[in-house]
């Protein structure tokens, strides 16, 4: 049932802006309950997928690395949002089922 | 970096020492990173590492991904193979571990079974190739409409087998790819990723349960039948009078 659930949450934070990948796993996990260390091949996949592109900018005497959602990455996401759309109204008849017995 | 993070990151690096060093070098960047910026929010490096499982833990996420990439880049059965060991490695423990190994088996073994046809048929066409080769070399001349039929033959032959043994590997990777998707998913839907892992480990434990009951029944079915003598054998001895 969570396949795909965790990419997409992925591409839709991006999508509010780019971000880094402690903030996006405290995003993440503020969301849904998920392995920490589940973060980091999502991660490397979505990237070889070229979903997002990164930079890396000077962050307290240190380089952080950024992740920017690309065309491809909204592309995916507007798709899994019409997927997740249609388990939603699915998932709302089964609840309507359950509700009336 | 702390002196702590220093020894954490090596120790990740010590438990994939036999990986390509451009994942774990990406491996061990993230991870750096991950501990600097939440040690500026607040949080110690225990405290993370803690979140973060462990070195096991993460080693074990690491080695999966990097088993799992490359599998996915080049298709093959040896790097099936591993993709399968460190994905299961890296759900060691976990409630997922036993539904995976359900649910990939049957296009793991699939896709092993057409690896192993198609090699065959490449030996296959080997062989024939060799044959069509003593046709030419061993048979005399004065024999020559058979020299021509068997060098025709083994010609033919091994074009067919070599054209089959291609076919078979081309099924074979579309089966690979199918299977490291399920493997993919096993790992991302890991026990801790479930927001009910005690349920889920109970939902395992049945699955395991029922899967033993069916196994001892089979058993004792077979085993039933051949103290009293197949059906055959009974008709023999007379048993059916």
């Amino acid at each position: 049932m969570k396949k795909g659930v965790l990419d997409a949450l992925v591409l839709a934070i991006l999508k509010d802006g780019d971000t880094y990948g402690y903030q996006l796993a405290e995003r993440v996990s503020g969301i849904m309950e998920v392995a920490e260390t589940a973060l980091y091949p999502v991660l490397r996949r979505l990237e070889a997928q070229e979903m997002f592109s990164t930079y890396s900018e000077e962050h307290n005497g240190r380089l952080r690395k950024y992740y920017s959602i690309t065309k491809k990455g909204r592309e995916k996401l507007h798709e899994s949002i019409k997927e997740l759309s249609e388990l939603e109204r699915i998932i709302r008849t089964i609840a309507k089922g359950d509700e009336k017995q | 970096m702390t002196d702590k993070m220093r020894e954490i990151l090596a120790s990740i690096r010590a438990e994939c020492a036999d990986l390509p060093e451009g994942s774990v070098r990406r491996a061990l960047e993230f991870y750096d990173e991950y501990f600097a910026d939440a040690l500026e929010a607040g949080h110690s490096e225990e405290e993370t590492f803690e979140r973060l499982g462990g070195v096991k833990e993460i080693a074990a996420q690491v080695r999966a991904e990097a088993a799992l990439s490359g599998a996915e880049r080049s298709p093959g059965p040896f790097r099936l193979i591993g993709a399968g060991r460190q994905v299961l490695r890296g759900l060691a423990g976990s409630a997922g571990k036993f539904s995976l190994i359900v649910g990939a088996s049957i296009p793991y073994a699939l896709a092993m079974g057409l690896y192993l046809a198609s090699a065959a048929a490449f030996i296959g066409a080997l062989a024939a190739a060799a044959l069509s080769v003593y046709g030419i070399t061993t048979i005399p001349d004065a024999h020559l409409m058979s020299k021509i039929g068997t060098a025709a033959f083994g010609l033919f032959s091994a074009a067919v087998l070599s054209a089959t043994g291609l076919g078979l590997w081309a099924a074979a990777k579309g089966i690979t790819r199918v299977t490291l998707k399920v493997l993919r998913r096993g790992l991302r839907r890991d026990g801790r990723a479930d927001p009910r892992p005690a349920e889920a480990a109970q939902r395992t434990g049945r699955l395991k349960t029922a899967f033993v009951v069916c196994a001892a029944a089979a058993l004792a079915g077979i085993g039933g039948a051949f103290p009293s003598g197949l059906p055959m054998n009974r008709r023999r001895s007379g048993k059916w009078n």
